[in-house]
C-alpha cells in the first residue's frame, strides 16, 4: 500500500512539475517586433523619424510601416529605445480595447490578466510583457516591452501621446 | 533536339563507355565507384545545379586523391542536365541506372526526385542527398531516399516560429506550382501550430519570366512577412519588385533559393531572412566548411564556397563515407548497389561540425536548420 501511495505521490509531483514546465514553455514571448530584435540600435529601423522623446527614451516611427495589425487598423507604430537599445514597441489602434484584445489573442492566447478594459500578457517567467489599455474614446494602445532591457522604464512610462501619421513629426531622419 | 550536358569528374572516355548502348547492370568495376546525378545545369536553376555538382565533385576529388596512395577507390560523378524539369530528371536517372552507377546523388529537383523513387527502389539503389527539403521524399514510400539536410517540415517550423516571435500576423506564402502536396501540408501545419493563416497563398511557375502580378498581389495584401519556398529566380524578382515599391515588411526565403539568391540580394543591397540547412559558409569554426573551401580550391581556383556548394559537398562526403564503410565490410569485394544502400542506412558520421546520422527506419540524416539575415546593406547578420 505504501508503495502505491509513494508512486502516486511521485506521479503527482511529476504532473505538477510538468505543468510548471509547460507554463514556462507556453509563456508569452516576443523576440522583438516585425524583424527588429530587442536590444538592437536605431539603425535597425531603416528610414525613420523621431516621434517622442521622454527622458532617456526616444521613440521612432518608420517611414514605411504596415498600418494593420492582423485585421485591425493602426494609427501608429512606435519603436522606443533606451540608450540606443530597442526595449519597447507601442501600437495605437482606433478600436475598442475589447476588439484589440480579440485581435492580439488570436496569436498569443487569452490575456494573463484582464481588469476592466485593461489586459496584459506575460507571466513572471516571460521575458516579454504586453499591456493593452484604452487611451481615449475608442482608441487603444498596446505596449509590448522586453523585461530584460530596462523593464522599470517601460513600466513607469505613461501611455505615449497618440501617434501622428509618419512624416508629420520629422525631427530627425535616418535613412538606409 | 534535346540538349544534354554530360559531366564526369574522370576521363571523358568514361562517358562514352557509359552510354555506348550496352546496358551495364552490374555495379561499377575495379577500383572506381561511380555515382550518378541529374541536375539543372541549364535554365533558371542552372546556378543552383552547378553549385551542387561542384560541391560533390570537390568531395569526390579529395577522396580520390587521398585514396590514390593507399589503393583506395576513385570516386566519379556522372552528371546529366535536366534543366530543372521533373520529366527530364526521371529520364536521366533511368539512363544513369542503366549506365551502371552505384547510387544517385545530389538531384536538384525535389519533385523530380520524388518521381524517380519507384525506379530507384526497384533497382535496390540509394538516392542520396537530394538538394531539396521536399516532404514527398520523406514519406514511407520514399524509404530509399537518404537525406543529408533537414526537410521542409523543420524549415517551415522555424519560419512559422520566427513569424510569431516577431509579432507578425499578416503572412503571404509563395510556393512552386508543381510542389509536392506534402510540402503544402507541412507549411499549413507549421503555420497552424502558431495560429497563423496566410492572407495570400500564391503558386508560381519556377521558370516563368515575370512575377509582377505576384508582387502586386502581395503588396496589396499589406503583409508583415512574405514566406517564399521557391527557387532563386522568382524569389529575387519578387523581392526586387516589392522593395522598389517600399514594401515595409520582411521576406523569409527557404533554403531552396540558395547561394544564388544571397548573391543577388547582396548585389542589390536588399534584405531577406534565409533558412540554412548547412553551416554558414563564413563560419570560421566549422571543420566541414574549412575542408569544403580547401577541396573546392584544389578542384578549381574559380570555384567559390557558398551555402549551395556546401550542401553538395556534404552529400558528396556522405557518399564517400558510405562507400568506404561498405568496402570495408565487404573485404574489398566489388561494391554492389544494395551493399552501398545498406551501408548508408547504418551510417553515422561527423563531417566536422555537421553530423549525418542514419539508422534503421531513419533516412533523415540531419535536423540542422539555422537562419541568416541579409540586411539592407547587403551584410550577413543575425
Amino acid at each position: 500500500m505504501k508503495t502505491m501511495v509513494g508512486i502516486a505521490c511521485k506521479l503527482s509531483a511529476a504532473f505538477v512539475l510538468g505543468l510548471v514546465a509547460a507554463g514556462g514553455v507556453n509563456a508569452f514571448e516576443l523576440r522583438g517586433f516585425r524583424g527588429v530584435s530587442w536590444g538592437e540600435g536605431v539603425e535597425a529601423l531603416g528610414a525613420s523619424t523621431v516621434a517622442q522623446v521622454v527622458g532617456e527614451v526616444t521613440c521612432y516611427q518608420r517611414e514605411h510601416e504596415n498600418m494593420l495589425y492582423g485585421n485591425t487598423p493602426l494609427n501608429g507604430v512606435r519603436y522606443c529605445f533606451h540608450k540606443d537599445r530597442l526595449f519597447m514597441v507601442t501600437l495605437d489602434a482606433p478600436v475598442t480595447p475589447k476588439a484589440f484584445v480579440a485581435e492580439f489573442q488570436r496569436l498569443y492566447g487569452r490575456p494573463d490578466s484582464l481588469r476592466g478594459e485593461a489586459a496584459s500578457w506575460g507571466t513572471k517567467v516571460s521575458g516579454t510583457r504586453a499591456e493593452l489599455a484604452s487611451v481615449g474614446h475608442d482608441v487603444t494602445q498596446l505596449k509590448i516591452y522586453s523585461k530584460k532591457i530596462e523593464p522599470g522604464v517601460a513600466q513607469r512610462m505613461k501611455p505615449l501621446p497618440l501617434a501622428e501619421p509618419p512624416g508629420s513629426v520629422a525631427v530627425r531622419s535616418r535613412s538606409g | 533536339m534535346k540538349r544534354r550536358h554530360l559531366v564526369v569528374s574522370g576521363p571523358a572516355t568514361l562517358a562514352a563507355s557509359m552510354f555506348s548502348g550496352l546496358p551495364i547492370r552490374a555495379a561499377t568495376p575495379g577500383n572506381v565507384i561511380k555515382f550518378g546525378q541529374s541536375a539543372a545545369l541549364s535554365g533558371a536553376q542552372a546556378s543552383y545545379g552547378r553549385d551542387i555538382r561542384d560541391g560533390i565533385l570537390a568531395a569526390f576529388a579529395a577522396a580520390s586523391a587521398a585514396g590514390a596512395s593507399t589503393g583506395g577507390p576513385r570516386f566519379e560523378l556522372v552528371t546529366l542536365d535536366d534543366a530543372g524539369s521533373k520529366d527530364r530528371c526521371a529520364e536521366n536517372v533511368s539512363n544513369l541506372i542503366e549506365g551502371g552507377v552505384s547510387a544517385i546523388v545530389g538531384l536538384t529537383n525535389g519533385i523530380g526526385a520524388e518521381a524517380c523513387m519507384p525506379l530507384v527502389n526497384n533497382n535496390q539503389m540509394a538516392l542520396l542527398g537530394t538538394a531539396s527539403g521536399n516532404m514527398g521524399l520523406r514519406t514511407g514510400a520514399a524509404n530509399g531516399s537518404f537525406h543529408v539536410r533537414a526537410g521542409y517540415d523543420l524549415e517551415y517550423k522555424r519560419m512559422a516560429n520566427y513569424v510569431k516571435d516577431f509579432g507578425m500576423s499578416r503572412i503571404g506564402y509563395v510556393y512552386l506550382r508543381d510542389t509536392s502536396p506534402a510540402n503544402l501540408a507541412a507549411m499549413a501545419q507549421a503555420l497552424n501550430n502558431v495560429s497563423v493563416t496566410p492572407i495570400e497563398s500564391i503558386a508560381v511557375d519556377r521558370n516563368a519570366s515575370s512575377f509582377a502580378e505576384v508582387g502586386n498581389k502581395l503588396l496589396a495584401a499589406k503583409l508583415d512577412c512574405v514566406l517564399l519556398s521557391v527557387n532563386s529566380g522568382p524569389t529575387a524578382a519578387i523581392i526586387d519588385q516589392m522593395s522598389q515599391a517600399h514594401y515595409p515588411g520582411l521576406f523569409y526565403a527557404s533554403s531552396y533559393a540558395g547561394q544564388d539568391l544571397m548573391n543577388a540580394l547582396v548585389a542589390k543591397k536588399q534584405s531577406c531572412i534565409m533558412s540554412m540547412v548547412v553551416p554558414r559558409p563564413n563560419s570560421g569554426s566549422s571543420n566541414v566548411v574549412t575542408r569544403c573551401r580547401q577541396d573546392l580550391a584544389a578542384l578549381s581556383p574559380e570555384l567559390k564556397l557558398g551555402m549551395t556548394t556546401l550542401e553538395g559537398y556534404i552529400a558528396g562526403r556522405t557518399a564517400v563515407e558510405a562507400a568506404r564503410a561498405a568496402l570495408k565490410v565487404g573485404n574489398g569485394e566489388r561494391l554492389s548497389r544494395s551493399r552501398l544502400k545498406e551501408s548508408l542506412a547504418a551510417l553515422r558520421t561527423d563531417l566536422g561540425g555537421y553530423r549525418v546520422e542514419f539508422a534503421p527506419g531513419v533516412t533523415q540524416g540531419s535536423q540542422y536548420v539555422d537562419l541568416i539575415a541579409i540586411d539592407r546593406y547587403g551584410r550577413l547578420v543575425g
